[in-house]
């Protein structure tokens, strides 16, 4: 495959592959920074590999996991997630804001950063990219019992976020 | 679909979606750049790769000399050909391999999961213990973030500092994070090198990492497998893990004590 065939994927797979590094990551320097990372390693081996966009998912969450393990950066689970002001704060009238969006967004990075950096990843794997728990064990290399743990664990500290404010953040296309 | 947990999911799956589903990359500079990494990463492995063909190459010509007659007459293998240290346009040779030890046998991941003790000590008196088996007084705790202090009965977690430098201690279980040969592999790297070596002492699994510095700190590690967790023991040159300026030109705690830390029975006590 050519550097042209390369950079049509990438171009493909960046916005979904941005997403996952941003919620990993918390901010917008460290997504790109992974997303970079990750297609690099990507072009490195594209000739080579069957399913690239699986591969780049894999590689990108385990970059992520081997960075912030190998150098301890000191990330620690906080005691508690913090809680929305009330579901009447994102209630249905805010449905179309995207002030809204906005601070519902820094709210979710700010509970993933509570969260273990594996636990993020497994709840980005399992939830954003829907995959089956086998897959997300295969993608971190760990076992299937380990991500059902870490999901489990992941959903308990997420939950005060649930409440009151998915039903009024409609998924919709970026931005134009 | 009635499990509370899969209603969760779902849940959190709308969340996540709803909340990236609106970034906007700069598609572009990305790919770019991710594409002008891919070509230095390549670069540097093909001359990685050839540069370790060379060395094999010398290994052979001494061998040659000693014992040409296991050679051939021409004083090569059949069919060999020394490559060259060049960036050349063949094939991207596959990336190194970290190096495993063919004895002892790494023990199956089964055998590394298997928890059979509790551990023993709170974080809070990790660092004493620390100063009871190297000699000396440990610094103050870091409790305040970036850093933190985890005391759950499976998984804990202390940072303090050793001389003044930053020292970390975690143990968590092994069945949470991916494998030795995983954590190593270069594929999962930043820099597309190994991240260490994962070798067997005393029948224990350990892998070892750094001396290594990034961010202005030099860092080094050690993680012990044993009774189903791992123990990670890493000592900085510096009070912090990037962008201070370094107390001492290496980290305080050598390879050899970080060994001796990590291995250390004085973390468990029998289930």
């Amino acid at each position: 495959m050519s550097d042209e065939e390369f950079t049509a994927f990438a171009r493909a797979r960046t916005p979904q592959l941005y997403r996952s590094a941003y919620l990993l990551c918390g901010d917008h320097h460290g997504a790109a920074d992974l997303v970079q990372e990750t297609l690099a390693k990507v072009f490195v081996k594209f000739r080579r590999i069957d399913n690239p966009a699986a591969y780049a998912q894999t590689t990108l969450t385990r970059t992520f996991i081997s960075a912030r393990r190998r150098r301890s950066s000191g990330e620690l689970p906080t005691a508690d997630v913090a809680e929305p002001s009330g579901p009447s704060a994102w209630g249905p009238g805010r449905a179309d804001d995207d002030a809204h969006r906005t601070e519902l967004r820094i709210a979710v990075v700010d509970a993933l950063r509570g969260l273990a950096p594996a636990d993020r990843a497994v709840l980005v794997l399992r939830y954003l990219e829907d995959l089956s728990v086998e897959e997300t064990a295969q993608r971190m290399g760990v076992s299937a019992g380990a991500v059902r743990s870490r999901s489990k664990r992941a959903l308990e500290r997420v939950r005060p976020l649930l409440d009151g404010s998915l039903a009024v953040i409609p998924e919709k296309g970026p931005l134009t | 679909m009635n499990d509370p947990t899969d209603q969760a999911g779902r849940r959190t799956g709308s969340l996540l979606r709803g909340v990236t589903d609106d970034l906007q990359p700069d598609i572009d500079l990305l790919v770019a750049s991710g594409t002008a990494r891919g070509r230095v990463l390549r670069r540097r492995r093909r001359v990685g790769t050839a540069l370790a063909a060379v060395a094999v190459v010398g290994v052979i010509g001494t061998a040659a000399g000693v014992a040409p007659g296991l050679l051939g007459a021409g004083g090569a293998p059949s069919g060999f050909s020394a490559p060259t240290a060049t960036d050349s346009a063949e094939p991207d040779p596959e990336p190194t391999e970290p190096t495993e030890p063919t004895e002892p046998a790494i023990p199956s991941q089964r055998e590394l999961e298997r928890v059979d003790a509790d551990l023993a000590v709170p974080a809070a008196r990790i660092p004493q213990v620390v100063g009871e088996q190297l000699g000396g007084e440990p610094g103050p705790i870091l409790r305040d973030p970036p850093f933190g202090v985890s005391d759950e009965p499976q998984d804990k977690t202390v940072h303090f500092l050793w001389q003044g430098t930053l020292t970390t201690v975690v143990i968590e279980r092994a069945d949470s994070l991916a494998s030795c040969q995983a954590m190593v592999d270069p594929a999962n790297q930043p820099d597309g090198q190994p991240g260490g070596e994962c070798v067997v002492e005393g029948g224990v699994l350990l892998l070892r990492w750094g001396p290594d510095t990034a961010d202005g700190v030099t860092a080094q590690g050690i993680l012990a497998w044993r009774h189903g967790y791992i123990v990670s023991v890493l000592s900085y040159n510096a009070a912090d893990g990037k962008d201070v300026p370094p107390v001492t030109d290496v980290p305080p705690i050598s390879p050899e004590q970080l060994t001796a830390l990590a291995t250390s029975d004085a973390w468990f006590a029998e289930s």
